[in-house]
């Protein structure tokens, strides 16, 4: 391939990188302008900050929706782990045929989702509650973590639990002993998975939450409407260090962010002896 | 009864039928060898000893003992896998050690029966190793002294080496036998290279389409091939079609073009039948001497140990194997003249 196409896709490269994460450098920047509505001149401050510790009420929406994601993706994490272990029992067909049918709810949008199980929930008695609105969540993020462990059982070689069982281990011990620190990753990719997903996900908990109680999406829709302040920038700028320090954590442990969810990191490594 | 015992095993998978009644028995201490091609269900009579696979029919037993209905942890018997099958997560003493851990064997008794049997095994001082940083043949090592450090009633070896590179596939196949003899355990050993079967077995059990084509010590399996398939997946035996003749109380097997003296073991005069010689059996002899027959010499290779001639003995195709020095003069496409000792034919029906 010629020189000067190598070149054009390399600028192509920086350009999608550029779309990417300029709003998101802006966002920190914004957070550090005096001037209102992320207008000009730009005043440094770290006003935003201090509103934020202070008067404002996005800490308390913050620590809500953390709580409850927490909840969520930990409870996703244990069944759609069984979930996933279970269906390495049945036949690849009739596995195949229930992967179809866990995987919907990702498909179906949240919308028609969240409707459907207010309608459910305003049936049976429940309406909004807490409860309708972790159920809700749950079936939304179950997928992730079964799809992500499932990806981890076909990969990985499953004869050591049968050399364990010989061994003398119980099923239940060679499932703790061998099975689980062999889907780990899986598991621990899911988990992180349903917290994101669970933490964006505004639809949901937007029609099923109790009247009255609001997560951090429902908080920043209704300040975006009544009057935007830029203590939301600095959140938003929180909220990204977080993220970074996590993917160098991650990268540090020998992960990346694409091989804890069972994709290559897209350059092939050198294979070593 | 000691050692092992499996009696009429019978398995289907779906409609495929993979055991059509399988028994036979292996002494104690002994070393057999299930030897076949690929499907004729070797392996699955390894996962039905050990329990990870159930029989539709028939019985383990070892020692005597029924193990049929017991569950595999509940066996006592040792497999080595063809992919090693190490725990990934632990290290090479956490590995050997797994199955000590589950008989609930203290700490300082676990850590120097695994040095023990890691010595066993050449590999004292691996203790600390990540299995993953082993090579094939360390892994596989590691998977021995696992499977042998709990002191099983039974060993069984499912391909072990046949993922391992030809030097250290002769090696291990020294040293497996080696440790066998020590331990002087039962094993059973899974494998499709015929090599490896003679070489390491006390006795060999041939299979074919699910069924006992052959049993004895590997020279008998060898040189009295029972029938044409044994012949055939035991080193390539030639295949010489002719006619059963009689003369003066020696039975023959002739063709207008040759006659091959062979032992009478039954068939009469006349009947169509096909004998199996191993290629080193022939010998080359002068024209006049007795039992020549004419062989056309049309192909010669040198493989190392042997020369191998490639011809004709009539219009049948013959591949002769002569060693090393013997061979070295003679010419492509030049008639020569070989013979055979009746002990090293046999022959079956043609049908």
């Amino acid at each position: 391939m010629s020189k000067g196409f190598n070149r054009f896709i390399l600028v192509c490269l920086w350009i999608v990188l550029a779309f990417m994460y300029i709003p998101i450098v802006a966002i920190i920047g914004m957070s550090f302008n005096g001037t209102a509505y992320g207008m000009f001149p730009y005043v440094f401050t770290t006003r935003w900050y201090t509103t934020l510790f202070t008067t404002s009420n996005l800490p308390a929406a913050c620590w809500l929706s953390l709580k409850f994601s927490f909840l969520v993706a930990l409870a996703a994490l244990v069944i759609g782990t069984l979930t996933s272990y279970g269906l390495q029992y049945y036949s690849p067909r009739l596995a195949k045929k229930f992967n179809s049918i866990m995987q919907l709810p990702i498909i179906i949008p949240w919308l028609v989702t969240s409707i459907s199980i207010l309608l459910l929930a305003t049936f049976v008695g429940m309406g909004r509650s807490y409860l309708t609105m972790f159920l809700g969540n749950l079936i939304v993020v179950l997928p992730y973590v079964v799809l992500l462990v499932n990806a981890r059982f076909m990969e990985m070689d499953r004869t050591p639990e049968s050399a364990a069982r010989l061994l003398g281990a119980s099923p239940a011990r060679v499932f703790w002993d061998v099975t689980l620190p062999g889907i780990l990753p899986g598991v621990m990719a899911g988990g992180i998975m349903a917290l994101i997903v669970c933490f964006n996900n505004f639809v949901l908990q937007y029609y099923l939450a109790p009247v009255g109680v609001n997560t951090l999406p429902m908080t920043v829709f209704t300040r975006i409407r009544s009057g935007y302040q830029a203590d939301l920038n600095a959140l938003s700028a929180i909220i990204v260090l977080v993220a970074v320090v996590v993917v160098i954590i991650f990268s540090r442990l020998g992960y990346s962010a694409g091989s804890l969810f069972g994709m290559s990191s897209g350059s092939k490594p050198k294979k070593g002896e | 009864m000691s050692g092992l015992t499996v009696e009429n095993l019978r398995k289907s998978f779906g409609d495929h039928e993979v055991l059509k009644g399988v028994s036979f028995h292996v002494e104690s201490g002994k070393f057999l060898s299930l030897l076949g091609p690929s499907g004729c269900g070797k392996t699955t009579i390894l996962r039905i000893i050990c329990g990870l696979e159930t029989a539709d029919e028939g019985s383990v037993l070892v020692d005597g003992a029924d193990v049929t209905k017991i569950k595999p942890e509940k066996r006592n018997i040792g497999l080595v896998f063809q992919n090693y099958a190490l725990f990934p997560s632990m290290n090479v003493a956490k590995n050997v050690g797994y199955g000590l851990k589950m008989q609930k064997v203290p700490p300082a008794e676990i850590e120097k029966r695994v040095s023990e049997a890691l010595e066993l095994v050449k590999l004292g001082g691996y203790e600390p190793r990540r299995v993953t940083q082993l090579s094939g043949g360390e892994q596989q090592r590691v998977a021995l002294a696992r499977a042998l450090v709990t002191k099983p009633n039974i060993l069984l070896l499912d391909e072990p080496l046949s993922a391992l590179d030809r030097k250290i596939r002769a090696e291990m196949q020294y040293e497996i036998r080696n440790i066998q003899r020590q331990v002087g355990i039962t094993t059973v050993f899974v494998t499709h290279d015929q090599e490896e079967a003679l070489t390491m077995s006390d006795q060999i059990i041939l299979l074919h389409g699910g069924q006992i084509e052959q049993q004895g010590d590997p020279f008998t399996i060898y040189s009295q091939p029972a029938s044409v398939f044994a012949s055939d997946f035991l080193g390539k035996a030639n295949l010489i079609s002719g006619t059963l003749a009689q003369e003066d109380g020696q039975w023959f097997i002739s063709d207008p073009a040759f006659r091959i003296p062979v032992k009478h073991v039954g068939g009469r005069e006349g009947d169509r039948v096909k004998a199996a010689v191993r290629g080193e059996y022939f010998e080359f002899c002068a024209q006049d001497a007795p039992g020549a027959n004419p062989f056309r010499l049309e192909k010669k290779i040198f493989t190392g140990l042997a020369w191998r001639l490639i011809g004709r003995l009539g219009d049948q195709a013959l591949d002769i194997s002569a060693l090393g020095n013997s061979a070295g003069t003679m010419r492509e496409e030049a008639d020569y003249f070989v013979r055979i000792r009746p002990e090293n034919v046999v022959y079956y029906n043609n049908d």
